[in-house]
């Protein structure tokens, strides 16, 4: 017999994958339940901390500063109608409710990957029911690019990069996709050259070369993919179109691609989706605009972290039932009219793919757990009129819908058909002016605190976004600063010790912002995070100091402090 | 399966096979041991009451069994147990269960735990029972040093230990140096300096530690050259070097390092889970010698790793941090670095800065120059395979080797609390 009476602690890891962004990082999450030690969470969830999952073939067990914080961005969503809390049944009633209260052409379903492929083939079958596809949020740049869509398939691995004899990068890996570094690292060692392409310079890169975002690859002559190239680029929701399709044209059927994904499962949930007639980002946002649109559900996928407008907020209003099935409390929680909480991504058991086609089992390391996002879905398809989802099932027929080997250690990819001739189509898209509307030549438009050099037109630049997980995420980290060259702070007359004054076409003015000189192009500005200036990819602004002195450093508000 | 076992060392004579070939001392002397005749300094034999931990662990169980004992009669309210995954993967779990503590994984060489920041988790709040390596009981004792970890809370069972290994690494070797499937590997051991994986048919599959060294496929490199291979610093320091071949397999050598470590082994004893003899002589003697042989290759290794980096210069350095993501993961995982939300490696650290070299990073080179345990956890982690353990040892071993510090060892105040502002001035 036992002495032990009551045992203080009790203590649950989980085998996950860390959903900052498509790289597929494994992670343990530990979950520690206690009444001896005061967790100091703003949100009462247990003392969560993370642990390096050192046998993961994907990272090994190292992980980015967004995978180290991790356990930090856990809060857990609370199931809601109009904001007040309602159990998961009432939630999903309401949710219910409105689906049978529209008509189909008046639902929209997003699904970008920021869950398992299980739940996403769920929410499909509801889409099925409803005769409403589930959009992944990519479809406007695969329209565009028509059959070049064929070469942005998976299949390239990270050990590929690293035995690569050329690279050329069209990520900052750094910022965007922190875990291909120690990739390029070793593929250094072995002596591959790499070539970045972009505005900044790289200290991974052996060459960089200036391209700027209008740049047309035609005309860059050190662009030149050969059998021995491995290119790294991304597929977001704001990849350009034109430039997509140039390094298609250019390199398709020589060279390897390796694109990168800013979200958890955005491979599987493409893949998923891939035969059905999606709606793109833009077609959702005009319908919600117009009113249109009566009821959007987002599962694990918050629109509003996910755009650069930060007047997404007040476009849900226009929804007569915008509804968030979450896992995390993430803003659009905050503005839902029905959330529908369900267990945490370290909770949850199935599948993800990552951005080589390598599919990756999450499965909780010490006992089981509810799923109760799968089976919220199962429960909403039921009251539709169809029948209950099986688990182990859909798990099935997702693997199988994916072609994939359930053996994280080893990636299969379906046996490729003849890839489709490739045809010159970039120069018939839309250049960048006509993609973003604040995209447009520079103008001297002022910021009132600096009148005088404004009007002279200094300081006008353009503005980019160095996307990251933390950005995708809407999660503040130490990132509140733009970039900028050298010679562009002198012409915006930048001193050390002082901050900068922002202000776009829109009015919009950010004051006292920090500022860091980097080795970039000069006429460009890049931050990481959310500015109320930019609220599209690309945006002209004017940069120049402000007149007072900066204010405190801003301290940044963690959910969960980990360990 | 029994609780983790030591691992043998790499290079090291086999355990339980003398190097001559007269008959070979027995292991033990006298008869079995009362608790009461449990001292600390002694030095012993022991081995599990229980049939199936006996088999199960590799070295007759007695960890297993002084751990099951302590959280049964409630010494403890908590046990450090490894939930095995697969061969190449376990993570440390809190339990207060007795069955967890005698499932638990067995001897991994591939297991690289980082206990010392595990336990802040509990705030000195619970009792707890564990088994570390020399290297993370120095982390924990660097901890308590600086306040952070109360060691009357916690109980240590000292594993001797060769060097470990990179779960993926390893298992990538399986595959492509032993041409065996990584998934049919059923057991590993370290045996007269091999690395021996046991396949599911029953086949032994064994190469030369050093010739995978050769090619960065063995231990890791932190381990080469770590200077603690018996845990004396534990309360317990247990391990099968010096046990002869009449308990070959079959028991565990254990010295007791404190008057808790005598406590637990009595309890161990009392309480009908393990029994114990005296270590004869020649066993204590051959611990000894495989111990030494042991520092000896580190001895080798640290001159081969640190004398060319002598030269190096700042241009050296900068280079090789260019990569560093600011990740910050070197920080939390470090054992003996406790200095929180609070701390001036972060404090003076600035994104916006442009200085030529991370102020982090030379904040950490200083600040770690009388605190690193060399435990190597900083490179694991480091997304950008920045060789970071390298760096740190770089800087603390001059300072370490100086002072004839050895830290995480004993109760020693680390250098730099040492210093007197009027005496600097
Ligand atoms: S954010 Fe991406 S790169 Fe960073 S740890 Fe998570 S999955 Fe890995």
């Amino acid at each position: 017999m036992s002495d032990i009476i009551d045992p203080k602690f009790k203590e649950n890891v989980y085998s996950t994958v860390c959903h900052g962004c498509g790289f597929g990082c494994g992670v343990f999450m530990r979950e520690l339940e206690t009444q001896a030690v005061e967790t100091g969470t703003s949100c009462g969830a247990p003392i969560l901390n993370i642990d390096y999952r050192k046998a993961s073939p994907v990272n090994q067990g190292k992980l980015c500063r967004f995978g180290v914080n991790l356990a930090g961005n856990y809060c857990p969503a609370v199931s809601s109608v109009k904001g007040k809390s309602v159990s998961t049944d009432e939630a999903i009633a309401k949710t219910v409710d409105a689906l049978k209260g529209a008509k189909a052409s008046e639902i929209a379903l997003l699904s970008v990957g920021g869950t398992t492929n299980e739940e996403h083939l769920a929410f499909m079958k509801i889409g099925e029911k409803l005769g409403v596809p589930v959009s992944t949020g990519m479809t406007g740049l695969f329209k565009d690019i028509g059959k070049l869509h064929a070469y942005t398939g998976r299949g390239t691995t990270y050990e590929d990069v690293e035995t690569a004899k050329k690279i050329y990068l069209f990520v900052d890996p750094y910022v965007s996709y922190p875990l291909l570094v120690r990739r390029l690292v070793h593929a250094k060692e072995k002596g591959a050259e790499i070539v970045a392409f972009g505005l900044k310079e790289l200290p991974i890169a052996t060459q960089n070369v200036t391209v700027e975002p209008d740049t047309s690859l035609y005309d860059v002559k050190e662009f030149a993919p050969d059998a021995d190239t491995v290119i790294i680029s991304d597929l977001t929701p704001y990849t350009y179109a034109k430039r997509l399709a140039e390094l298609v044209e250019i390199a398709g059927g020589k060279s390897k691609f390796l694109f990168m994904r800013p979200f958890m499962n955005a491979t599987g949930a493409g893949y998923l989706s891939k035969h059905t007639k999606q709606q793109s980002f833009d077609d959702i946002v005009s319908k919600m605009e117009s009113g249109e649109l009566k009821v959007l559900i987002c599962l694990d996928s918050d629109l509003i972290d996910i755009c650069l407008n930060d007047n997404m907020k007040e476009t849900f209003k226009n929804l007569e039932n915008a509804i968030v099935i979450s896992s995390r409390d993430t803003t659009a929680c905050s503005v839902a009219d029905v959330v529908i909480a369900t267990e945490p991504i370290y909770k949850k058991k199935g599948s993800v793919m990552n951005a080589e086609g390598r599919l990756i089992p999450i499965t909780a390391a010490a006992g089981d757990t509810p799923l109760t996002g799968f089976y919220a879905l199962s429960a909403i398809l039921e009251a539709l009129g169809g029948s209950a989802l099986d688990f182990t099932g859909v798990h099935a027929e997702a693997v199988q819908m994916l072609g994939a080997n359930e053996d994280e250690y080893k990636i299969t990819v379906p046996e490729k058909k003849p890839q489709p001739e490739i045809k010159k189509i970039s120069d018939k898209l839309p250049d960048l002016k006509a993609v973003f509307s604040d995209f447009a030549e520079p103008k001297s438009f002022v910021s009132s605190s600096s009148k005088a050099d404004g009007e002279s037109g200094a300081g006008a630049v353009k503005h980019l976004y160095l996307t990251n997980p933390f950005l995708w995420n809407g999660v503040l980290d130490n990132d509140n600063y733009i970039e900028l060259s050298r010679c562009q702070v002198k012409s915006s007359a930048l001193l050390k010790g002082f901050t900068a004054d922002v202000s776009c076409a829109c009015g919009e003015i950010t004051k006292a912002t920090r500022f860091k000189v980097s080795p970039m192009a000069d006429g460009y500005v890049l931050s990481m995070r959310k500015q109320p200036f930019a609220k599209a990819p690309i945006t002209d602004v004017v940069v120049l100091r402000s007149p007072t002195k900066p204010n405190e450093p801003e301290i940044v508000k963690e959910c969960n402090v980990p360990q | 399966m029994s609780a983790p076992e030591n691992p043998a060392p790499a290079g090291a004579p086999p355990a339980g096979k003398p190097p001559e070939k007269k008959p070979p001392a027995p292991s033990t002397v006298g008869d079995v041991l009362k608790g009461s005749d449990i001292q600390v300094g002694g030095k012993y034999i022991g081995w599990s009451v229980r049939d199936e931990v006996r088999k199960e662990g590799g070295s007759g169980g007695l960890v297993t069994s002084i751990l099951a004992g302590a959280l049964e009669k409630g010494l403890v309210e908590h046990v450090v147990v490894l939930k095995k995954s697969s061969q190449y993967e376990a993570v440390p779990v809190l339990t207060s269960d007795v069955e967890d503590v005698y499932a638990s994984a067995g001897s991994m060489h591939m297991l690289i735990s980082n206990p010392t920041k595990y336990l802040r988790q509990f705030q000195n709040d619970a009792t707890i029972a564990l088994a570390v390596k020399p290297c993370d009981m120095r982390g924990i004792r660097e901890q308590q040093k600086r306040n952070m970890i109360d060691l009357d809370k916690i109980f240590t069972i000292g594993l001797n230990c060769g060097g470990t290994m990179m779960p993926y690494k390893i298992r990538k070797v399986t595959e492509e140096v032993y041409g065996v499937n990584p998934d049919d590997v059923r057991a590993e051991e370290i045996e007269k300096g091999k690395l021996i994986l046991e396949t599911t048919d029953g086949e032994h599959h064994a190469q030369s530690i050093d010739e995978l060294e050769e090619e960065d496929n063995g231990r890791r490199e932190n381990c080469r050259y770590c200077v603690v291979k018996i845990a004396t610093n534990a309360d317990l320091a247990c391990g099968n070097w010096g046990v002869m071949p009449d308990y070959a397999g079959k028991g565990t050598f254990v010295e007791v390092m404190t008057e808790k470590g005598a406590e637990f082994l009595r309890n161990a004893i009392d309480g009908g889970y393990a029994e114990l003899k005296v270590a004869s002589e020649p066993a204590a003697e051959a611990r000894g010698k495989v111990n030494s042989i042991m520092l000896k290759m580190s001895a080798k290794t640290k001159e081969e790793v640190f004398v060319p980096m002598q030269s190096q210069t700042m241009t050296d350095l900068k280079k090789e941090l260019e990569n560093c993501i600011g990740c910050g993961a070197c920080r939390t995982v470090c054992p003996p670095c406790a200095c929180g939300t609070e701390a001036k490696c972060t404090a003076f650290n600035d994104p916006v800065d442009n200085y030529d070299i991370s102020l982090f990073h030379m904040i950490r080179f200083l600040h770690l120059m009388d605190s690193c345990v060399g435990c190597g956890q900083c490179s694991d982690v480091c997304p950008a395979d920045i060789p970071l353990a390298r760096l740190y040892r770089k800087f603390a071993n001059p300072m370490q080797d100086e002072l004839n510090y050895v830290t995480g060892m004993d109760d020693r105040t680390p250098p730099f609390f040492e210093i007197k502002l009027e005496e600097v001035q």
